[in-house]
């Protein structure tokens, strides 16, 4: 490869657009040319740039009103909760300590959704940093008392980017990351008896599935769709079955 | 029954394609939708906000790039949610974010033809002078990233065809896949216009750090 068939595919080589033959002539013609690196190193930066200054446009609040009216349902309570966000986290706050009294389910559920958003907002997201499942799989042992299936789902659009342990429903738990674009999924899971059937539950603005299977009880959660939950518990499902 | 307001549990069959009964009791926005044809017209409406509402943000991001300025973009936006409305019956159910992003560009090219006519296919696709490839001066000035005005009015000076790719890339993080889909050309398209745009980029920020 020389270096014009080679610029053109650079920003590609970057958003990991190409394909393994193409990026392997270009990684090779990369070791052997300066000025092909520097021009990559200032795309980069370039990327960079643009992630970090371009504005991210948010509809005004009085806009997203507008729209409310414009598929016709007054839809009083979606407005009231547009109108004031403060209101509405009060209400939520109320309402959270009144479900802390309810099922343990929903206890649970709480507590999956803020152990999650905890580890987003420490930016302590993996103890154990990998994409490799065979690095990630003997990091568990010794630190939680059953065996943790691990897999990266790369493949399948769900790249494993580590492991966790965290502390939920006053057990120690293994906590599986997988990205799915810009979205992280956490997969909680411990040892359970008995069989449960997938069950969505949509709550605080997250996407949470719970389900049982082969002695481990799973919760994922996740600010990605729910169509996104479902397909990873298929493919975690399948892992032990 | 007041838990039902912030909880909606319910039962998908496992593995088996969309034909379970949607519960959707006094939802909240991010209630789960199985099958959004199958649910009465008022909750048609929750269905519909359900599975837009978190997209909302990307898809007024998209059409403001695109239009420039928030009254347009607060238009076409609006007519791009009238029409997904409308069409809500025939969403496939998958990727909801690129469904409604790929309405949004149309509105916001339908508003273009119409409004601004000059501002659509201002370049040509095949023979384009800055055709990447040449080898460059070495003693060319250093890419001025740091300054967010700059990068921004950049971004903004680029021909709309290579805007909206380099935004969904950039921005909204979208795959050459999904980027392809929104903006109806092909793979091979879309990898050519983001090249473009960044060597256009290139230009823009490495003349504005020379002093004039």
């Amino acid at each position: 490869m020389n270096c014009a068939q080679s610029r053109p595919l650079l920003g590609a080589h970057l958003d990991n657009e190409l394909d393994v033959r193409t990026s392997l002539e270009l990684e090779a013609h990369l070791r052997d040319c300066a000025a092909c690196r520097a021009e990559l190193a200032e795309l980069r930066a370039l990327g960079e740039a643009a992630r970090a200054h371009l504005t991210r446009f948010a509809p005004a609040p009085a806009f997203e009103a507008r729209l409310a009216t414009a598929v016709g349902d007054p839809a009083r309570r979606r407005r009231a909760w547009l109108a004031s966000a403060g209101a509405a986290l009060a209400i939520a706050a109320v309402l959270l300590v009144f479900l802390r009294t309810g099922g343990p389910d929903r206890r649970l559920t709480d507590e999956i959704i803020d152990a999650h958003t905890r580890s987003l907002l420490v930016d302590h997201v993996t103890d154990v940093q990998s994409s490799d499942q065979h690095a990630v799989k003997p990091w568990f042992n010794g630190k939680v008392p059953f065996g943790v299936p691990v897999a990266d789902f790369a493949a399948a659009g769900f790249p494993l980017a580590g492991g966790r342990l965290d502390y939920v429903g006053g057990r120690e738990v293994a906590a599986l990351v997988y990205r799915r674009r810009n979205h992280v999924i956490n997969a909680f899971l411990w040892p359970e008896a008995g069989e449960a059937r997938p069950q969505e539950i949509a709550a605080r603005g997250y996407a949470v599935l719970h389900f049982a299977h082969a002695g481990l009880a799973w919760w994922l959660v996740s600010d990605a769709s729910p169509a996104d939950l479902r397909e990873l518990e298929g493919l975690l499902a399948g892992l032990t079955d | 029954m007041r838990a039902r307001s912030l909880f909606v549990v319910h039962d998908p069959p496992r593995r088996a394609p969309f034909r379970s009964k949607v519960t959707i009791a006094a939802a909240p926005p991010e209630a789960p939708i199985e099958n959004p044809s199958a649910v009465p017209r008022r909750d048609q409406v929750t269905a519909f906000r359900t599975v837009v509402t978190p997209h909302l943000r990307a898809a007024y991001g998209l059409a403001r790039w695109l239009l420039g300025n928030d009254h347009d973009a607060e238009d076409a936006a609006q007519d791009a949610y009238v029409r997904a409305f409308r069409h809500f019956d025939g969403w496939n159910g998958t990727n909801a974010r690129g469904w409604l992003l790929t309405i949004v560009r149309r509105c916001c090219y339908t508003f273009l033809a119409r409004t601004r006519p000059g501002e659509i296919g201002t370049f040509e696709e095949e023979e384009h002078p800055d055709a990447p490839g040449q080898p460059e001066d070495p003693e060319r000035a250093a890419l001025r990233a740091d300054d967010a005005r700059l990068v921004n009015r950049a971004v903004a000076a680029l021909p709309v065809e290579y805007r909206e790719v380099f935004v969904l890339r950039e921005l909204e993080g979208l795959s050459y896949r999904e980027i392809a889909d929104v903006a109806g050309v092909p793979i091979g398209t879309v990898m050519s216009r983001l090249s473009r745009a960044r060597t256009q980029l290139q230009r823009a920020l490495r003349s504005a750090g020379e002093t004039p």
